[in-house]
């Protein structure tokens, strides 16, 4: 069976061109990858002054640009988009991605580091944003209206689902931003609350279409179990009915909301990963009865790869306590399943499509999956040993041995990754370029363009790095410093909210509030205090002991968080281990505490009911 | 079809040989006659430079071996880009020379520059940072060692921070390096009040370089709003710089301040007050003053790359002719 449907010759060229775009981002992100990894490890790492700006333009360009550019040339093919509006699409979303990159260049552009899509504060990397999102959202809407027109495969079920998600994300999107400049009881809706539904949808998009691209490759696999095959489209309808689900919450809540944000968390936490899983088990089982009777291909051991590292990246995430190392590792292993499966697909489909194929390209794909399971073991054990999220070596000024070992090992996959995902890009890019040149067979080529273009862009971009190149450069401190203090205000801004909110008894505002603060500035004892307290408002009274004692944790005479704790044990019956807490809080508040009386009543009044219990 | 003949005809009078000999001549010429005349500005290099990238664009337009040399071209191109940006350095530098006494800020006003006639002065005149203070220590001899001056970054756009700079790692703002300089001295503070109760003014007078003047510590200078002039000169006996042990520049612990106006003369310690008929000088302190030098020259990395590239390209065409055709065979 084909990789994807045949496809005439002008939609063949403009999936290619798509793919051309995706396979440029994944070439691009390496690049900002570098700096990342060399600023992460601990024998080379510096803190450089282009890391922010670096983990921004990486992420967006390996998972936005990256991953929807392939979705737009898989939609494309799947539904035989023609040309008039395909390639306004395309340029739209080419520009868009190279205005994004451009703008990382300009010393305004201060880095914004939001959950799933970071930005950049410039205006050219905010239209950049928009021409590529309204790009793809042209390319989906263009496919959904003719989707109906091809017969019902599963690869083609798995594109139309991913068409359907994204129209979903696309509702979200602009019912984020649609939304005022302050929640009903008056929180300030910031840009990371606007985006953190769209974030979240746009996460089905990729699993609907890694399921595409795995049923593609392993189709060998899904010969030898037959019920998964007619269990497949199940699975894809259980993947896009809570995806669907964002569409109601974004029209429900506002983005800033209690409800938007848990609710969206809670759907791709329980909605996005179960179908999924349940498939990679099953083709992993389908692989191991082909590998009974013949060698597995390169593809297919690449594919058992990619089925691993999304298992792992969803055993991570469920693991995830707080904001350390263990994050990343988590959405490291599910992205890299992702983009390993899209790199087998992508050889799989060109060669389809009639591209010459490198044979050296064939084996990169499993170092990269290989790479990426040594950079997600580092990061996890990194992240169990509490090492912080999005701060570099130079930063953290960690010199454990353990922490050598862990982000050393995570250095060296990351290193090996890139290599194989540059040789990768570069191999299969060249094959593509190829194919979509206009030649005709046997005609002596002009090298003047390519020249041209070559020349400009090795002044250009070797003039751009040479200019940003970090040290010496004192307006980066100042940048920097900028940075610190936006953030610095962010964090009070956040924190008066909170306790605005706490003192109003609007518990699930005021624990937003202290949940960003949180996000900002995750080594805060008294953000900690003050999120236990409002989940003791909400009778929540278990978490509010975990925020009591990760208090305590950071800071062991952090007086009030004792007094919370004891509290919060109290709600959990646990009278004995509440009266010592609330003894401890005695012992260290001062004589004239205005909670000192009440704390001496609570401990009365639990001894009395402990001597009461028979 | 008579118009691509004659364009062909033009390319290829461009493309000359005998054209890139006469803008060298003329570029050679000009470097001579702006480095023997003060007068002449180095933009005039951009004529000679803009002919020269003209006669290469026609040449790479016009030659057809560039078609199918893609290593070859891309050299050209970055040949090309060199010239040009040569030129556009040459129409938009700055080179100039300002001195700040300790605890003064610069507010974008230079003693003396040069600027190509497209250079975006008012960016400098933005520049805001301050000078804290320098130390300099000197090797027996005296030798001069590394220069330390505290600078605090004040703006535009910035949040006001303190960074340490040297004589190899300059202030960077906006482009624009500053490097601080061997050219330092004493700075005599004053503060002047006028008579008949105008607004009182504090100024520092940049005594001459220490130690290229050590002898010749004195300077004229007028109060503002008069026309007196008067002589000031530092006066110590102590051994600041001393040639035979380490030691620091700093101000002398015991001094006198000098003051002659005609025949009348003065002798101040710090706190010391002169009554003049225009008004009252009060003596402050001796503080220290740094010379900077400042430089703007956005194309230097661009340069660069041009130039690497350019390296690059060329070892990549001789590679290939030498790969193809190897010298023995």
């Amino acid at each position: 069976m084909s990789a994807v449907l045949p496809a005439p010759t002008v939609t063949r060229r403009l999936a290619l061109a798509w793919f051309s775009l995706g396979l440029t981002a994944l070439g691009l992100s390496a690049m900002f990858a570098v700096i990342l990894v060399v600023a992460r490890t601990p024998f080379l790492g510096q803190g450089a002054g282009l890391f922010r700006t670096a983990l921004v333009l990486h992420v967006n360009l390996a998972v936005l640009v990256w991953f929807l550019s392939m979705a737009a040339a898989i939609w494309i093919l799947s539904g035989d988009i023609r040309g008039n509006v395909g390639w306004p699409a395309f340029w739209l979303a080419a520009l868009g991605s190279a205005a994004m990159v451009a703008s990382g260049f300009s010393q305004q552009a201060l880095p914004l580091l939001a959950n799933y899509v970071p930005l950049l504060d410039h205006e050219l990397f905010m239209a950049g944003l928009a021409s590529f999102a309204l790009g793809i959202g042209i390319a989906a809407a263009a496919g959904l209206a003719v989707w109906h027109r091809r017969p019902p495969t599963t690869l083609h079920l798995a594109a139309g689902a991913a068409m359907m998600a994204l129209a979903v994300a696309a509702v979200v999107l602009v019912t984020g931003f649609m939304a005022g400049t302050a929640t009903p009881t008056g929180v300030q809706i910031g840009i990371d609350d606007r985006l953190w539904g769209v974030g979240h949808s746009l996460q089905f998009v990729h699993v609907l279409l890694l399921m595409g691209a795995w049923t593609a490759l392993g189709e060998a696999a899904l010969e030898t179990t037959p019920r998964l095959r007619r269990l497949l489209p199940w699975l894809i309808l259980g993947t896009l009915l809570p995806a669907a689900g964002g569409a109601l919450l974004a029209m429900m809540h506002g983005p800033g909301t209690v409800e938007y944000r848990n609710g969206f968390t809670e759907l791709m936490r329980w909605g996005s990963w179960p179908a999924p899983l349940l498939f990679a088990a099953g083709l992993a089982i389908g692989l191991l009865r082909v590998g009974r009777h013949r060698r597995l291909n390169a593809d297919e051991l690449g594919l058992a790869l990619s089925l691993f590292l999304f298992a792992a990246g969803c055993l991570l995430g469920a693991n995830i306590r707080g904001e350390s190392l263990a994050v990343p590792a988590h959405y490291h292993g599910t992205v890299g399943a992702i983009t390993l499966a899209y790199m087998l697909w992508l050889r799989r489909i060109g060669v389809d499509l009639g591209v010459a194929s490198d044979a050296r390209s064939l084996r990169l794909p499993s170092i990269y999956g290989l790479g990426i399971i040594c950079l997600v073991a580092g990061l996890a054990v990194a992240g169990e040993l509490g090492v912080p999220r999005k701060a570099t070596h130079a930063d953290l000024g960690v010199d454990s041995t353990a922490y050598f070992a862990t982000m050393g090992a995570a250095g060296i996959g990351g290193f090996l990754a890139l290599v194989a995902v540059a040789g990768y890009a570069v191999l299969t890019a060249a094959g593509l370029l190829e194919a979509l040149s206009p030649r005709k067979p046997g005609a002596r080529r002009d090298l003047r363009l390519p020249a041209i273009v070559l020349a400009l862009t090795l002044v250009i971009g070797g003039g751009l790095l040479l200019d940003r190149m970090p040290g010496g450069n004192n307006e980066k401190l100042a940048t920097e410093a900028h940075v610190q203090e936006m953030k610095l205000k962010e964090i009070n801004t956040r924190f008066q909210q909170g306790l605005v909110m706490l003192h109003a008894r609007q518990y699930d505002h005021a624990l937003t509030a202290f949940h960003r603060v949180l996000q900002l500035s995750p080594a805060m004892p008294e953000a900690y205090v003050n999120a236990g307290f409002a989940l003791i408002g909400m009778k929540r009274f278990r978490e509010a002991h975990d925020f009591f004692e990760g208090a305590t944790a950071l800071r062991v005479r952090q007086v009030n968080a004792y007094y919370g704790l004891a509290i919060a044990l109290e709600g959990m019956h646990e009278l004995p281990a509440a009266i010592a807490a609330m003894e401890t809080y005695l012992h260290l508040t001062k004589a004239d505490d205005p909670y000192r009386r009440k704390a001496e009543a609570a401990i009365w009044e639990w001894r009395e009911a402990l001597r009461d219990k028979p | 079809m008579q118009q691509p003949e004659q364009l062909t005809s033009l390319l290829e009078s461009l493309a000359s040989l005998k054209l890139t000999l006469v803008a060298l001549v003329l570029f050679a010429a000009l470097v001579v006659l702006i480095y023997v005349r003060d007068d002449l500005p180095s933009a005039l290099l951009a004529a000679p430079l803009g002919l020269l990238s003209a006669n290469l664009l026609a040449a790479i337009l016009g030659n057809r071996s560039f078609r199918r040399q893609a290593a070859l071209l891309v050299f050209h191109l970055a040949l090309l880009t060199l010239v040009l940006l040569l030129a556009a350095s040459r129409l938009s530098y700055l080179k100039g020379s300002l001195e700040l006494t300790e605890g003064e800020e610069f507010t974008g006003t230079l003693l003396e520059s040069d600027a190509g006639p497209f250079h975006p002065i008012d960016t400098l005149r933005a520049l805001r940072f301050g000078n804290l203070g320098f130390r300099i220590d000197y090797a027996p001899g005296p030798l001069r060692q590394g220069i330390r001056n505290q600078i605090e970054i004040r703006g535009p756009g910035a949040v006001p921070h303190r960074i340490e700079i040297t004589d190899q790692k300059p202030l960077i703002l906006s482009g624009y390096r500053f490097y601080p300089t061997g050219n330092k001295g004493f700075a005599p503070s004053f503060n002047w009040q006028p008579t008949g109760g105008g607004e009182a003014r504090i100024g520092t007078v940049h005594l001459p370089s220490y130690p290229l003047h050590e002898h010749g510590q004195a300077r004229e200078w007028t109060p503002p709003g008069t026309a007196l002039r008067i002589w000031t000169m530092l006066e110590f006996k102590e051994t600041i710089l001393a040639p035979d042990r380490w030691s620091e520049f700093r101000p002398p612990k015991e001094h006198r301040i000098v003051l002659r106006i005609g025949a009348q003369r003065w002798e101040l310690v710090p706190g010391g007050i002169v009554d003049l008929p225009e008004g009252r000088l009060e003596y402050r302190g001796l503080r220290g003053w740094m010379g900077y030098t400042v430089f703007y020259d956005w194309t230097i990395p661009w340069l660069l790359a041009a130039c690497l590239v350019a390296i690059g390209a060329l070892g990549a065409h001789f590679w290939s002719k030498f790969a193809n055709k190897p010298w023995n065979a």
